[in-house]
């Protein structure tokens, strides 16, 4: 038995004689199926690879954009309150204005003419007595009533009377 | 096969297995269970780590590494084994490349050689008939007046001693 092939050939034989039958079968199997997964395992890996790079683009892109300028109102807590009342004015229409000015000559009328002066003077009067009273009423029956040491009452017995004698 | 493809993991399948399993009965001195252990993790590691090479004898290097490293990781896990694996360590020193390069395929040819001049007459002929004259097994049964079956039954016989008797020469032959 020289013959390098026949050698071989009885060589695989010998040494697969008694193994288990399906060793070769099941290892040629668990080597493909670990392929296929390694293989599908790449191929998610390099899909998240790109989604990742996609993903960073649209990140930078939307960072690089400016944005427009937004008007916010300032937070309730963050309003200061004004230590003064801000009053808006406008001038007034001229119809609304009132202009004085100087009167002509005679137009002028003075009042310092027509006054009449009146200029009391003292005396012409004195005092009179209880007698001299009574005699001013002459036939107008009244009493004289003394109320104090230095005070006395006229009193009328006709009311009507003594109308005629009050001094407004 | 770096990219996953089948096909070509089945090429490398056909290509590769055997000699692959053959280079680890060597080295494990005829361990037929630790070499299809280690051949199992080899093949995984394959599959994982296979890149492209330049040349088909830095390929085969590099599964021979393979095959060496997942011997060992199985070794450091049977602890039972522990004999097989301070073996396996002084086959590493003294030269971890010694059976790479088509030695672990001449070492077992060498082997069935010897072994089967050891074989009795009848059997030896038996061998010649179907694996030197490629005989059927008709051509064999009708020859010897018997059965294919019988002759079937034979040929397994002889072909287990053998491998039994090769196996327990490389337990016993010097590490190289």
């Amino acid at each position: 038995m020289n013959n390098r092939a026949d050698k071989e050939s009885l060589l695989a034989e010998v040494l697969a004689e008694a193994s288990p039958g399906d060793f070769r079968a099941t290892m040629l199997a668990e080597m493909l199926r670990l392929a296929r997964r390694r293989r599908h395992f790449r191929q998610v890996r390099r899909f998240a690879g790109v989604l990742f790079v996609l993903g960073l683009l649209a990140v930078l892109v939307v960072k690089q954009t400016p944005k427009p300028a937004m008007v916010s109102a300032p937070p309730p807590d963050r309003i200061v309150k004004q230590s003064y009342e801000l009053v808006l004015t406008q001038p007034m229409p001229a119809s609304a204005l009132i202009s004085t000015r100087s009167f002509s000559g005679n137009q002028m009328v003075a009042s310092v003419g027509t006054v009449v002066e009146i200029v009391t003077t003292t005396g012409g009067f004195h005092l009179i007595n209880d007698e001299e009273l009574l005699a001013l009423l002459a036939d107008k029956p009244a009493v004289l009533i003394r109320t104090g040491p230095n005070s006395e009452e006229l009193v009328f017995a006709n009311p009507e009377d003594q109308k005629k004698f009050l001094v407004y | 096969m770096a990219a996953g493809d089948e096909p070509a993991f089945r090429e490398f399948y056909d290509a590769y297995f055997d000699r692959l399993l053959r280079y680890l009965l060597v080295v494990t001195g005829g361990n037929e269970e630790a070499a299809r252990e280690a051949l199992q993790l080899a093949l995984v590691g394959v599959v994982r780590h296979v890149k492209p090479f330049d040349a088909e004898e830095k390929f085969w290097s590099w599964l021979t590494v393979l095959a060496r490293s997942a011997l060992a990781d199985e070794g450091r896990k049977q602890r039972r084994h522990f004999a097989f694996l301070e073996r396996f360590t002084r086959h590493r020193e003294t030269g971890p490349a010694a059976s790479s390069n088509g030695e672990a395929d001449e070492q077992l040819r060498a082997l069935l050689a010897s072994q089967l001049t050891t074989l009795p007459a009848d059997e030896r002929q038996l061998v010649e008939q179907k694996y030197l004259l490629h005989q059927s097994v008709r051509e064999i049964a009708n020859g010897q007046k018997t059965t294919e079956k019988a002759v079937e039954s034979k040929l397994s016989r002889v072909r287990r001693k053998l491998k039994d008797a090769v196996l327990m020469e490389l337990k016993h032959e010097q590490p190289r």
